[in-house]
């Protein structure tokens, strides 16, 4: 799902694997429709299409588990949408969000980066101001009055770029209120170059901003390095201190890359919730330049219990709150895609209502994907329509196999679309465990903790 | 008692709560934009422009009208909507600046504000007509209608000259969402009943003088009254009492001075005279009784049966398939067996040749002709219902369509299947025969419970949903089959032996009156099997010459009947008897 994505970790390009690509056909086995979870209460069925939740008595739940055809039609009545809606893509929206690499550079040279440390596998570069400002006119070109718009900035480093960053800013508010248009911003950095102007950039404007940090300063130091070889959580919590104190309009949360030296899930969201984060979200490596950080097939397991783990202190933390509220985002995100009923042909926002840029003005799919080929999509002024809705329409869910035989596949979409071209599909078996668990405690939580549910939030692309 | 609980967000919008139809919700109201009776849509721009409440003020019903008063005018300014405490992106600084230009406002009733001019997009739009006479409120408000969410400016001020008159204001803001793009929620603004505000109040005013029966989706007018305490319902929840299920009455009825019982009348103004009383209305409107699936519920609701949708579904479109062709052979079985029975019935000039009958005989036999007739073209209809499934079906699995007319079915399946079925007889209308019509057509018998694994089946998503539809409706029909022919035997039981009845006898398939029946009665299957390729819009014709040839049949059938012989429908269809 797509808190899976939040903070894309860091790893880079290595092989490339191509797309099982299986075109749906009418004769083959019916994909799955229903799956039953047990949970501490009653059992709960996940209606795929549509993904309602309903809860059902145990004589029920054993009958459906059978194959009982009554018990399937009486199931099936409440089917809420049907496949032929998720089979094919309909109209492509224009992009309401974009992702400007104002710097593929970076201060740090993490060994899982993904990004080359930032360089994207060329000599360091920044982007200029014009191609700045022509991405954000072609934004708001298509943007009516009323809409709601999101420019990120990702790196490399963002903060390198600083001049152009400021200026950004500065011209999309301005070009936003002239269109009637609400612009928001979005940044991932690793903080350590951030100084007080910056600071107050984020504090006066609606910004997401996403900080890359590992957990505590041990495990942070261990992998996030500068380039002299020294630790960099220091530096990144000193320069945040203030922004964690007084945030102003903005929104601050933290993003830990969870490496397979290291895979104490629960212990690096409460040493980031300890240094002033209320939200702190992990994403694990699946590929990158060392081999021996990224996880493997039987990490998965240990991987899955160590969410479950976390996840778990999450609850437990919130409620001896006054006012519950998660912190661990990824199961804020679950449990709230869970209870809205998300339902998605494709894993994320990328090439669909979000697209990244280059520093040369090129439109790459998303920001993982900047810089290789196999993700153009044109460039500034010249959004490549149709390699927008080919790449998109290849990938839908139901075409892919395992995932159109997956229960889990419209809660998942498929995975990151730069990890499956990189290294194919790893760790499903996590994803359907990690969802059976957020399933278990979403049956918990809406009966006990519902405002934990009900909470509006502003989901920022980026 | 449903074993599935809907819990998120979806399931629960999924779940089809047991009770009214969604078209009976307020969203799916089909009133008047004003006054309505879901709300007044007038209410919604009255607050178009955050600060602002404006009323439309129309002199078209006026005593005295007076252009001086019509208008938008501004009847308040507000400077705790949420708009500017809370604006929505992008209006921050308009907000601030509006607020602040707004609480410096006063209003008056000597020296009324008044919209004088709106702006969007470049374009102005004036509010008063060449002459400078102020538009009337309606016009302006049908202008305001147009706007659309975004940026707008508003010039208002007093009207006239003199010393008194303040120089026309110019305010810059938006034109409000009225409701939340992402939820739908209605603006906060809108306090509890300003929506409903200018509704006739309570609403059942409004339908007692209307008598247009035209939005009575979701508001009950004439309804079912409520089952007797103590009376078995039967699965739709009706009663099983044929007086009580099929009496339709007034739901306005003055209840002390107008039986419970007693049937509306057709025309909602023939009702009137024994309606409640606006006074009345005021008084016990609480008193008026729920309406739930047509009927008035005085006690305990209890769900519609969702039986026929839990039976077990059929394996493959194949053998749904084969199940619907079978059910055309048993609708074309039953519609002969009531068609026999109707003519073995005395028309009204044999009735009152009866000796020593009753005067209620004429009526009564004609009622029974009557029923059994309206059953059978209910039969006849469900064919064609039926052969509309067939095709529909044929077209979803890509195979060919054929009619499928006759032959009917030779037996009638058991109840439980597990037995034996019994063979198709046709009979005159003695009460054992009557008794069996009931049981054909008591639910979850013979005939909707046969439908009910095919309606199962249908509501598959991946089947055309008009396919589930179609076949409920063949099935939910069955129930008021029943309930007729329940009635027939109240009817028919008061009677001692059967003075309603001619005495018939099959004919001879071989004698010429008898074999020219018959010979229409297979032309009638040959043209409908002509005419149910429903891709071709010829087949209208052979449609409209088996309608021609139905009503020669009939009248060959009344002359055979008169003269005590039944046309054995069955004979084509049955081997030779040996011998």
């Amino acid at each position: 799902m797509s808190a899976n994505c939040a903070g894309c970790s860091r790893s880079g390009p290595t092989a490339p694997v191509t797309l099982t690509l299986t075109p749906r056909s009418r004769q083959g086995t019916a994909p799955p429709w229903f799956h039953v979870v047990n949970t501490p209460t009653l059992p709960l069925v996940l209606l795929v299409e549509g993904t309602a939740v309903v809860d059902v008595d145990h004589a029920f739940a054993e009958l459906l588990r059978a194959g009982d055809p009554a018990a399937s039609a009486e199931l099936r009545a409440l089917r809420p949408r049907t496949s032929a809606e998720l089979a094919s893509l309909g109209p492509l929206p224009q992009p309401r969000a974009i992702s400007l690499t104002v710097a593929q550079a970076c201060n740090l040279s993490c060994d899982y980066c993904y990004a080359d440390e930032g360089r994207f596998h060329a000599p360091p570069r920044l982007m200029s101001r014009d191609v700045a400002f022509a991405a954000v006119d072609d934004l708001l070109a298509t943007a009516s009055p009323g809409d709601s718009v999101t420019v990120g900035f990702i790196g490399g480093e963002p903060f390198l770029n600083r001049e152009v960053l400021h200026a950004t800013v500065d011209y999309a508010s301005r070009r936003a209120s002239v269109c009637g248009v609400a612009v928001g911003f979005s940044v991932t950095t690793n903080a350590t170059v951030l100084d007080a102007g910056d600071v107050e950039l984020l504090r006066s404007h609606r910004f997401a901003v996403t900080a890359s940090l590992d957990g505590g300063a041990d495990v942070h130091d261990r992998h996030r390095r500068t380039r002299a070889g020294g630790g960099s959580w220091d530096d990144a919590i000193g320069r945040l201190q203030p922004l964690l104190e007084s945030p102003g309009r903005a929104k601050v949360s933290a993003r830990a890359t969870v490496t397979r030296d290291d895979l104490d899930v629960a212990g690096r969201v409460a040493a980031l919730i300890a240094a002033g984060f209320d939200d702190v979200g992990v994403s694990p490596v699946r590929s990158g330049p060392d081999a021996r950080l990224a996880l493997r097939d039987d990490d998965w397991d240990d991987y899955t219990e160590a969410m479950a783990a976390a996840a778990d202190e999450d609850l437990r933390r919130a409620r001896r709150e006054r006012t519950p509220r998660l912190r661990f985002a990824n199961l804020a995100a679950a449990l709230r895609e869970i209870h809205r009923g998300t339902c998605r042909p494709l894993p994320c926002g990328s090439a669909y209502g979000y697209v990244s840029v280059d520093v040369d003005g090129r439109y790459a799919t998303c920001h993982r994907t900047v810089g290789d080929d196999r993700f153009k999509l044109g460039s500034v002024g010249a959004l490549d329509e149709a390699a927008r809705r080919s790449f998109l329409d290849e990938r839908l869910v139901d075409r892919q196999e395992p995932c159109r035989s997956c229960w889990a596949r419209y809660l998942c979409g498929g995975g990151c679309h730069a990890e499956v071209a990189d290294v194919g599909r790893a760790g499903c078996d996590y994803i359907r465990g990690w969802l059976e668990h957020c399933l278990r405690m979403y049956a918990v939580v809406e009966r006990e903790l519902p405002e934990l549910l009900a909470t509006p939030t502003v989901e920022v692309v980026g | 008692m449903s074993r599935i609980f809907p819990r998120n967000l979806t399931a629960r919008a999924a779940y089809q709560v047991p009770g009214n139809p969604p078209g009976t919700r307020p969203e799916s109201g089909v009133a008047n934009c004003y006054p309505g009776l879901e709300y007044d849509h007038r209410n919604l721009d009255r607050r178009f422009f955050p600060g602002l409440v404006i009323e439309y003020v129309s002199q078209e019903d006026a005593a005295d009208p007076s252009a001086a008063r019509q208008g938008g005018r501004v009847v308040d300014t507000d400077t705790a909507d949420v708009a500017l405490t809370d604006p929505p992106p992008g209006f921050e600084a308009t907000a601030t600046a509006l607020a602040m230009a707004v609480s410096g406002m006063t209003l008056s009733d000597d020296n009324p504000v008044f919209l004088l001019r709106i702006e969007q997009d470049g374009r102005e739009i004036a509010l008063e007509d060449d002459l400078g006479v102020p538009l009337d409120g309606l016009v302006v408000w049908r202008l305001v209608r147009s706007l659309r969410p975004g940026p707008v400016t508003v010039v208002i001020g007093s009207r006239g000259s003199g010393d008194d008159v303040k120089p026309p204001v110019v305010l810059t803001g938006w034109r409000r969402r009225y409701t939340d793009p992402a939820t739908g929620v209605i603006d906060l603004t809108f306090q509890p009943g300003e929506l409903s505000q200018s509704l006739c109040s309570p609403w059942m005013h409004d339908f007692r003088d209307c008598a247009c029966t035209y939005w009575a989706s979701n508001h009950p007018d004439i309804v079912f009254a409520e089952a007797a305490p103590g009376s078995t319902p039967l699965p739709s929840g009706q009663p099983d009492d044929p007086a009580a299920a099929l009496t339709r009455v007034d739901w306005l009825r003055d209840r002390p001075e107008w039986a419970l019982t007693a049937e509306a009348a057709p025309r909602q103004q023939d009702n009137a005279q024994y309606q409640m009383s606006h006074y009345q209305i005021n008084e016990t409107w609480e008193d008026l009784a729920i309406v739930l699936e047509g009927r008035e519920i005085g006690g305990v609701y209890f769900a519609r049966s969702a039986s026929a949708d839990q039976a077990e579904p059929f394996p493959d479109g194949e053998a749904l398939l084969a199940e619907i062709t079978r059910l055309a052979g048993l609708e074309h079985a039953v519609m002969l067996m009531y068609l026999y029975a109707m003519f073995s019935v005395v028309d009204s000039n044999e009735a009152a040749a009866v000796p020593g009958a009753p005067s209620s005989l004429a009526g009564d036999a004609a009622a029974a002709r009557h029923i059994l007739l309206e059953v059978a073209v209910g039969e006849m209809q469900h064919l064609r219902w039926v052969n509309q499934l067939l095709w529909a079906l044929s077209r979803h699995l890509g195979r060919e369509y054929q009619p499928v007319v006759a032959p009917p079915s030779l037996v009638l399946p058991a109840v439980p299947p597990a037995h034996a079925g019994t063979p198709v007889t046709l009979a005159s209308l003695d009460l054992p025969t009557l008794a069996t019509f009931v049981e054909i057509e008591r639910p979850s018998a013979y005939i909707d419970g046969q439908y009910a694994r095919v309606t199962s089946t249908l509501r598959d998503p991946s089947y055309p949903p008009m396919l589930h539809q179609l076949a409920s409706n063949i099935a939910q029909d069955g129930e008021n089959h029943f309930l007729e022919f329940r009635d027939l035997q109240r009817v028919l039981g008061f009677y001692e032996g059967t003075p309603f009845l001619r005495a018939i006898r099959p004919g001879d398939p071989a004698a010429a009156d008898v074999a020219a029946a018959l010979g229409l009665y297979r032309r009638i299957l040959d043209l409908l099997a002509e005419g149910y390729h429903f891709d071709d819009p010829q087949q209208q014709t052979a449609l409209g010459q088996a309608r021609t040839t139905m009503l020669e049949l009939q009248s060959a059938a009344e002359t055979l009947a008169a003269a005590g012989v039944g046309i054995p429908f069955l004979a084509p269809w049955q081997p030779p008897a040996p011998g």
